[in-house]
Formats: structure tokens, sequence, C-alpha cells
């Protein structure tokens, strides 16, 4: 990648792409500590695992994907590359 | 631009009418329930209008241009798109399998939530938009672009169809199963009718009608999936969604006295679809990375990122494709714990004569057991149980895969709801064979034959060969599927760690590491898929224990997570190879071109 400009937006694109990689990871992390086992530990007197895995971890991945796609086309429009 | 925003306006009016259509439906056979239509009459009447609409679709778009055919014009909304992306991703398991693997092995199967979503993320950030800008017609395509026409082009198409064929042949199997219950016809006519909708979805407008279609089955089992579960949330919680009740519904399971809801779970029989028995501690994180690297590799998925507008498109399209698919993926537990509660409800301690009348239609379906024998009638569970033998709901054993099907007579809803979630389930599973068919097809006539044989044939002829080829793997899916599923399903259930061994490492480094050459990604395509395959078929077939990760996991490897041994063995022998052979300039510069945000990459047409 020859370009300066196409091999900035390139390092800027694939930082993006690992954040975003990242917070899924996180997400699985964290359900972990909560220990998803039959005999897992339920801190708050539900659940919380379920809960946590079965409905926020989907609705905090949509929040980012929804921020990400905006994000990257800021990122594409700094080397003109999409068309409007 | 212009052209988009026409196509958007256009799809946005089409299925908003659509979807009135079908809401309307459903009430007047609720109505006409009201006033006498029998039950079976009026689930005929819903199911059959469905599936002539559905026809009618793959009717209404045909094209003889291959942009349209092959690429599907284009044009088509990222919103739309992504939930022709969703029906397809879902099919058999995601409608059905989730949610018995929840109801059977309870937290275990967050593993394939959690994959799902992970897969989703991979789609959209890292493979999908550069699918779309390579200009690929199939996954095949873009290793040609990527790695040049050197012994991928054969393997990789091979690939696609030894991950896609198990999954069609389920697919259109579970599909023509539930509309022979609902018709009360022959399995085999089901299955000829169920082939002939998806080929009419495909045949004539490719890639186009298929994703109008997508669209189509995806309103109607999204509509089909909530619609019980908003019901029985308002009822028992007070509240309409019932994922704010998924909680509530648990506390209350862990309330009932005696363990009563392990009990049932534990009693529970394994469904086919999400084999999820066992799955704790490093088996569960090995299922998550395999299930989320199976997903973002699957052909039939990175497939759907071609007819979006561009880049942009594609990420677009993921996101909405994920947020559709996790309406109902995130509901499959929700599914799982209002089924345990009603059934541990409904039924106190009672005698074989006062056993509710779903119990004994599951029995004969073999899906219900009562002291060990199948509920196939009051007779058949009187004389296993003993002469006045009284049985509670915890000791009753119900198959994982039923749960949604028979939730709405388990909860006591209208009958016309029982109708509704069928036709649902129709849908998805057409939507994914649908997809799987077409990316199966072109892996036949498009990369096998049109590439190997007649790599300079005009687009009438090639068009004439994936055609030819739908024709003929459509035919084979019926056939098979006229056969026992008990047959098929280990394959099913293995393809998304197929795909995670087979196709992952080679398509994920050779977008995102300009130094994977062609020997590298063929060295981890070969040893990912070889070392995926080899341990399915030793421990699903030849009778060999699970292997331990590495020493690492507590429990062995299930046979269809071979993924988490194929996956990082196709990862690391690609690298390896990759370090141990020269740099190629020239895949580098193509992979310049894939990557570059509106490079103009195109199809002939």
């Amino acid at each position: 990648m020859a370009d300066p400009r196409q091999a900035a937006w390139w390092r800027r694109t694939a930082a993006l792409a690992a954040a975003v990689v990242v917070v899924w990871a996180l997400i699985g992390v964290v359900l972990q500590v909560f220990d998803l086992g039959p005999e897992g530990v339920d801190p708050l007197g539900f659940p919380l695992a379920w809960f946590l895995a079965a409905i926020l971890a989907p609705v905090v991945m949509a929040i980012v994907l929804f921020l990400y796609v905006p994000w990257q086309r800021v990122i594409d429009r700094s080397v003109d590359g999409t068309e409007d | 631009m212009a052209r988009r925003q026409i196509a958007t306006h256009e799809f946005g009016t089409a299925f908003g009418i659509f979807a009135a259509s079908f809401v309307g439906l459903v009430v007047i056979v609720a109505l006409l329930g009201q006033l006498g239509l029998p039950n079976r009459a009026g689930g005929v009447l819903l199911v059959a209008v469905t599936l002539i609409a559905f026809a009618g679709i793959g009717l209404l778009v045909r094209t003889m241009r291959r942009s349209d055919f092959q690429y599907g014009g284009r044009n088509v909304p990222a919103l739309h798109n992504g939930m022709a992306t969703a029906a397809a991703f879902l099919g058999a398991g995601g409608f059905l399998g989730l949610t018995g693997a929840f109801f059977a092995a309870g937290p275990g199967a967050l593993a394939f939530i959690l994959g799902a979503i992970g897969g989703f993320v991979l789609l959209t950030v890292a493979v999908a938009p550069y699918v779309r800008n390579s200009g690929a017609a199939t996954l095949p395509d873009l290793y040609v672009a990527r790695f040049g026409n050197g012994p991928i082009r054969l393997l990789a198409p091979l690939i696609v169809l030894a991950i896609t064929l198990g999954l069609l042949v389920v697919n259109v199997g579970v599909a023509s199963t539930i509309a022979a219950g609902v018709f009360g016809i022959p399995r085999e006519t089901a299955v000829v009718a169920v082939v002939a909708i998806i080929l009419l979805s495909t045949l004539f407008g490719g890639m186009r009608s298929m994703t109008m279609s997508g669209v189509a089955q995806y309103i109607v089992l999204l509509i089909a999936f909530l619609t019980p579960l908003v019901a029985v949330a308002t009822r028992e919680f007070g509240m309409p969604l019932p994922q704010a009740a998924l909680g509530a519904a648990l506390q209350r399971l862990a309330d009932l006295p005696g363990d009563a809801a392990a009990r049932l779970a534990a009693s529970a029989m394994p469904g086919h679809l999400f084999p999820a028995e066992g799955l704790g501690g490093l088996n569960f994180t090995l299922v998550v990375l395999t299930f989320a690297a199976g997903v973002a590799a699957l052909p039939h998925l990175v497939m759907r990122s071609i007819p979006v507008a561009d880049m942009d498109g594609a990420r677009r399209s993921g996101a909405w494709g994920f947020v559709f698919a996790m309406l109902v993926v995130a509901s499959a537990p929700v599914y799982a714990a209002f089924a345990s509660l009603e059934i541990l409800d409904g039924i106190a301690v009672v005698s074989p004569d006062a056993l509710p009348g779903w119990v004994y239609s599951l029995g004969a379906g073999g899906q219900a057991r009562a002291c060990s024998v199948f509920a196939v009638s009051r007779d058949a569970v009187a004389a296993a149980c003993g002469a006045g033998g009284l049985i509670d709901a915890a000791s009753l054993s119900f198959s994982g895969d039923a749960v949604v099907l028979a939730f709405p007579a388990i909860a006591g809803l209208r009958p016309v709801l029982s109708a509704l979630i069928a036709v649902g389930a129709i849908a998805a599973t057409l939507a994914a064979a649908t997809a799987l068919l077409f990316a199966a097809a072109s892996a036949f006539g498009h990369d096998l034959y049109a590439r190997l044989f007649e790599p300079h044939a005009p687009a009438g002829r090639r068009l004439i060969a994936i055609r030819l080829m739908l024709i003929a793997t459509a035919a084979f899916a019926g056939w098979a599927a006229t056969r026992a599923l008990d047959d098929v399903y280990p394959f099913a259930a293995v393809a998304l760690s197929l795909s995670a061994a087979g196709l992952f490492p080679s398509l994920i480094l050779g977008i995102w590491w300009r130094r994977c050459t062609s020997l590298g990604a063929l060295s981890g395509m070969v040893s990912g898929m070889g070392i995926a395959l080899f341990y399915f078929l030793i421990v699903e077939y030849a009778g060999e224990a699970p292997w331990t990760f590495f020493g690492l996991s507590d429990a062995g490897v299930p046979g269809f997570a071979a993924g988490a041994f194929g996956l990082p063995v196709g990862l690391l022998v690609a690298i390896v190879v990759s370090l141990a052979t020269p740099p190629e300039p020239e895949r580098q510069a193509a992979l310049d071109r894939i990557r570059r945000p509106a490079s103009g990459a195109g199809e002939d047409d």
C-alpha cells in the first residue's frame, strides 16, 4: 500500500475494527467472571449472568455496531473514497 | 445514490404491505376460528396462503441479467438485506434448536448466543465489506481474487459444499416435517412442495428473488416467534416485553420446590439441532470462539454482502442483520424459561388420564416420554407408570427441539398461534434452505464448472450452469431429506466447525494480513479442515473418546465442536507457511484493491 493516505486509512480502519472485536471479547470475559456454569455465582439474587448474556450483551453490541458504521464512514471519507 | 433511494422506497412500501397483509391473514384466521372454523382448517389456510406468497415472490422476481441473478442488482437497501441475512442465519437451528438447547442444557447454551454475537461482529467489520468490494459473486471467488487461480479455487468450493449440503438437507427435512403435520399429508409429498418453493425462490431470479423472499420470510418468522412470547409475558408478568420478564421467570423457576426446574431440564431429551450438553469451563469458551469464526465465514451468510451498493452498505447490512438475528436469538432463553414454567405450573401431580393432550401429541412424534416410554397414548403411559401411578411434570421428558412448536399449546394459547408458530418455523427453514441452496449450486455451477471448464463462457451459459445446478442440488436435498434425518443432523451440527476450521483462517488472514501467501492460505485451509473433519469423524463414528483441549479442559471437546482444534491449527499453519514462503507482491496488490474504498471492483455482466 504505497499511497500514504491509503496506508493511514487502513491503519485507522484496522484500529477501529480491532476496538469493536475487543468490546465483544470483553463482554465474554465479564460473563465468564460471573460464571455461566449451572452452579454459577448468583450475586444479586437472580441469575445475573443469564440476563447479561441473553439480553444486555446483544444490546451493547448493537449500540457498538451502530456507532462503528458512521465512524468508519468518516474514516472512509478521509481518503475521498465513498460516493455520496 | 438516486437508484438506491428509489429502491429503498420500493422495498419499504412492498414489504410494509406484505407485513400488514400477513398480520391481517392471521387476524382473519383467528376470527374464523371464533366463528367455528376447525383449528386444523385454520392452520392449513394460514400456512398455505403464506407458502403461496413465498412462491409468488419467486415467480414475480425473474431476471436474465447476471448482475441481478448473481449480484442481486447491487442496490438492495441495507436494512432489508439485513433481514434476509438474519433469516438465512437462523433457519431451523435458530428458530427451533437454540430454544431446545436452553431448555435441555441451560446456561451452557449461552455459548451459542455469545458465538453468534461474535460471528456477526466479525462478519460486519472484518469480512462482509471486503467481500462486497472485491466484486466476488461467491466466497470462493474472493479467494481467487486474493490468492489467484491456484488449487484454492478447487478446494474452496469443495469445502463450501461440505458445509452447506448437510445444513440444506436438515432445513428441507425440518420444513417438510412441519408442513406434513399441518397439512396431514405424507412427508414425501411435503418434501416435494418444500423443494419446489426453494427452487422457485432461486431458479428464475437468483440472488435478487432470494433476497426478496428472504425479507418476506424474516417478517413472517419474527411475527410468529415473538407473538406467543409477548402473549405469555403480558399474561404472566404484566409486561409485553418478553426479554424484560426473563429475570422474573428464572427467579420463579428457582423458587419452585424440590428442584423441579433442574429435574425437568435434566430429564429433557437433547435436541439434535444444537447439542449443548456439558458446555462448561474451557469448552464453553472454545465453542464461543468456534461458533463466532464459523458464522463469520459461513458461505451463505458471506454471500449476503454481495447485493448491497458498497462497502458502507455491507457494514450497515451486517449491523442490521445482527439486530434482526438477535431479536430471535436473544428470545430463545426466554422461550425456554417460559416453557419450563408453563409445564411445571400447568401440570400438577396427576394420573396419566389427566395429562394434557399436547403431551400425547408430542409423544406420538417421539418428543415426549413419561415413565421411560414415549407418551404415545394414555394406555401406554398408564401401563408404564403402573396401576394408579401418579406422575409430576418434572418426571416427564421432552425433546428440546419440540419446545417452540409446542409452546402455544403448552401455554394454553389460542390455536391460531400454534399455526402461526408452525408457519414461522417453515419460513425460517425455507429462508435458510434457499440461501444454502444458492450457495451450494453456485459452488457447483460458478466456482467448479464455469471456472474450471469454461472460464471464458458468456454470462448466459454461466447462468444456465448455475440454474441446472440449482435443480440438481435441490433434487439431491429432497432425496436426502426423505431419508432419516438422524443420519444428517451430525453433519449440520458440525457445519460451523468446518466453516471455522476450513474457511475462516485463510479468509481472515487473506483480508487482514498482507504477508499471507497463496501457499499459506492453502495450507491453512487443508490442515484446518483436515483436523476438524478427522476429529469429528473419529468421535462421532469411530467411538473415539472426546479429547481434552491439549490437556487444558476438564471434559472432552464434543465432536460437533471439532473446529476448536481445526481453527487454531489452520491459523497457525497458514501463518507459519506464509512466513516460510516468499512475499507475493502481485497478490498483495490484489489485496490493496480489495481493501480500497470504492475501488470499483465489480462484476462483468
